[in-house]
């Protein structure tokens, strides 16, 4: 008779309930925070929907009333125009930045330089619209100022469409592009010495060791600032709504402000989330394709 | 120890009810029925204030509060504030968002620009049963300026349903720099100026090239802000039952081409984009700006003195516009009496010599402000606040305030921004307002 008790799970059993146990809190947070919303997010689009008066679904109507509204075609254009030239020149510029920083420096200029280009990123932007308001003004503003000694006419920075645009993409890339050189510094600083000081002994040049070394080794770290860079202009809101409000007249408008102004001033919660789910599947397709094209240039060793 | 004397909302709801449905069988008018008067100075219970504005706001509010509480020790108020940032829509979103989840609201402030949308979505109760039978709310109600009372009924006038008890208002009148007044050798303007004159003002008034620039006004550039020159030429966005667009109107086709004559053809102006008025003002860039009570706050702040007011410059009519806000009774307040007796507390006398010192709104109740030293001091003619009270309308406020302001400042933008005609403008407002309008009045079934 054999006396030894049977465990109730076999190991490869209790192994994986241990790693449910361990990933429950993640994944309850998970579901109450972000796919609740989703799913209820869908519920409403098909409705429509009053928080106190009740709701009814109307099926598709939201989605097809999208269709007919004109703002969404210029929301959507706005946000895609950002969308690229803010990725563009956050990834950029950052990736300048570090290369610039990340060379024989005393540690004391370094932090000085990293800190001066991540500070921005510190500020709330309801502070710094108010001076880059005052920077940007045409009439009485510190750019035209200095643009004029130069003979150069007002620009009218915020207050024609194509110029507002520019001005929030010069106010992205001053705010958020020190985020993007901190992530890059990382990239490079752990890519091993011995590569460079190889390419050096085989006598490649400077620009031979950027293009043939850094870059490919650094292309996990820059497919991942391209990714999540890309999702949050996709969802751009606070930027515009500090200077420009969307305006002048929708130029500068974004979708999440047009979704925004949609749920929470027109009281139309049924057709904001229509539209908002209308950007989610925009951002997971984008996202997948970044992901299928990375797989081309990506490279992880 | 005392026992717990509030009710539930449940057992409120059914003891009136139940009292409601006997008397009205009995021939008995409801109104006269409730009169309960003020509940007992032990009244227990949990009670909570939907309340906007700022920190000034805020320990406005904390004193009538505090005083409410002498009266009832045992009830415990937390008072909820919002900035505002997301709107009028958004923090009547929070409302209904707080009301739906179950949580306390007894009293909710609100500005004119939602007080329509609020009684449209059934969340506050009629007031007037319960005026009609409080001596203490009549005297409240009796020392508030009727335009300012009538402005917040529904229907709009005297013969409207009172919904909110005015807590505060703020008008637009011109604010002029008069150390730069005195600079140009100009006197304090006549106050029946007209449009003409306050450019010829302004044309004097704008100076200097560069860093140096001045210019001599700078336009409110937000729709309550521009509203004074629609009425100053007897025209508004939409019609007097604020229900339609009244963009087609041609005086409101020459407001708008003289306002935007100011930056793009007189030059007195700067461009509407950007820094806010009163930044520019603040900062000498400007001679004269617009607002309210509101701005003295940031100019005190500042220890900006050489500030005084004069009324709005008129075209056809002297009329400016004015907002106000108060509160309301909602429909999930567990005792309407005890809200009552918390509403005289926060609108007392003390309550508007508080609001005076911050510097922020008027309070609604002339008597305790027109008097106050510290009210009078500054600026010099302050009593054109009081004043302008005689020739003035409200700003249109339609359930739908927001999207009228959106379609509005929208359109309008492309013309300040000398894109496109007046004409070109509003036609394009008028069209999409028209739209909206029919909606709404669908929604309302109008």
């Amino acid at each position: 008779m054999n006396l030894t008790r049977q465990p109730l799970l076999s190991p490869k059993r209790s192994e994986a309930l241990t790693a449910y146990l361990f990933i429950l809190p993640t994944l309850f947070g998970f579901a109450v925070f972000i796919l609740y919303p989703i799913v209820e997010s869908i519920r409403i689009s098909f409705m429509d929907f009053n928080i106190l008066r009740g709701s009814e679904y109307i099926g598709l109507e939201n989605y097809i009333d999208i269709f007919k509204d004109k703002r969404v075609a210029t929301v959507y254009g706005n946000t895609f125009v950002f969308t690229f030239f803010a990725v563009f020149f956050n990834a950029g510029v950052g990736l300048l930045l570090a290369v610039a920083l990340n060379r024989r420096l005393p540690n004391f200029i370094r932090n000085l330089y990293r800190s001066i280009f991540f500070f921005p990123l510190l500020v709330a932007h309801t502070y710094i619209a108010v001076i880059w308001q005052f920077l940007y003004h045409r009439d009485l503003g510190v750019l035209n100022y200095y643009l004029g000694i130069f003979g150069i006419a007002a620009i009218p920075w915020l207050s024609q469409g194509n110029w507002a645009m520019v001005a929030i993409i010069i106010m992205d890339v001053w705010k958020n592009t020190g985020f993007a050189m901190l992530v890059f510094l990382a990239g490079l600083q752990n890519i091993p010495t011995e590569y460079y000081e190889s390419a050096q002994l085989d006598g490649a040049n400077g620009r031979q060791i950027f293009f043939r070394i850094t870059l490919p080794l650094l292309s996990p770290t820059i497919f991942f600032i391209l990714v999540i860079f890309m999702i949050g202009a996709l969802q751009v809101f606070d930027t515009i709504q500090v200077l420009t409000r969307g305006g002048p007249g929708d130029s500068t408008r974004s979708v999440v402000m047009y979704i925004y102004e949609k749920a929470f001033q027109r009281f139309d919660l049924g057709y904001a989330a229509a539209v908002s789910m209308t950007l989610f599947a925009i951002i997971l397709v984008l996202t997948l394709i970044q992901f299928r094209i990375g797989r081309r240039w990506v490279h992880y060793e | 120890m005392k026992e717990k004397q509030s009710l539930s909302r449940r057992q409120f709801l059914q003891t009136t009810g139940a009292a409601a449905a006997s008397l009205t069988a009995l021939g008995l008018p409801v109104s006269s029925a409730l009169a309960q008067g003020a509940p007992p100075a032990e009244t227990a219970a949990q009670m909570a204030v939907y309340n906007f504005g700022g920190a000034i706001h805020q320990g406005v509010a904390a004193g009538g509060i505090s005083r409410f509480n002498e009266r009832y020790p045992n009830v415990v108020v937390e008072d909820v504030y919002e900035p505002s940032q997301a709107g009028w829509g958004g923090y009547i979103t929070n409302v209904q968002l707080r009301i739906a989840s179950g949580l306390p609201v007894d009293l909710i402030a609100m500005a004119i620009e939602g007080t329509w949308e609020t009684i449209f979505q059934g969340i506050v109760i009629p007031l007037d049963d319960y005026i009609a039978e409080d001596e203490g709310l009549q005297a409240v109600v009796s020392e508030v300026h009727p335009s300012l009372h009538d402005a917040l009924k529904v229907p709009r006038g005297p013969d409207g349903t009172t919904y909110y008890i005015t807590r505060e208002w703020n008008n637009m009148i011109i604010h002029i720099n008069t150390r730069m007044f005195e600079e140009a050798g100009l006197d304090y303007p006549n106050p029946e100026w007209t449009w003409d004159e306050f450019v010829e003002t302004a044309q004097i008034l704008t100076t200097g090239e560069g860093e140096d620039k001045v210019f001599g006004f700078a336009i409110p550039y937000f729709n309550f802000g521009m509203a004074p020159w629609w009425h100053t030429n007897e025209t508004a966005t939409v019609t007097d039952d604020w229900l339609d667009s009244n963009l087609d109107d041609p005086n409101m086709l020459e407001s708008l081409q003289f306002l935007r004559s100011l930056v793009h053809e007189h030059g007195v102006s700067p461009d509407v984009f950007g820094s806010g008025m009163t930044e520019l003002f603040v900062s000498g860039k400007t001679a004269m700006s617009a607002g309210g009570r509101w701005p003295f706050a940031t100019y005190i702040a500042n220890d900006f003195y050489d500030v005084d007011i004069v009324p709005w410059p008129r075209n056809r009519a002297g009329t400016t516009v004015f907002g106000s806000g108060g509160y309301a009774i909602t429909t999930s307040a567990a005792d309407p009496y005890l809200a009552i007796e918390l509403i005289k507390d926060m609108t007392d006398h003390q309550t508007d010599v508080d609001a005076i010192a911050g510097g922020t709104y008027l309070p609604a109740r002339e008597g305790s402000t027109v008097d106050s030293e510290e009210f009078n001091a500054f600026p010099e003619h302050a009593h054109y606040f009081f004043g302008s009270l005689d020739d003035i309308k409200p700003i249109p406020s339609p359930p739908n305030f927001a999207e009228v302001e959106n379609i509005f400042t929208r359109n309008v933008d492309n013309v300040m921004n000398d894109s496109i005609s007046a004409e070109e403008g509003l036609a394009a407002a008028h069209e999409e307002l028209t739209e909206a309008m029919a909606n709404l009045r669908e929604r309302m079934g109008a």
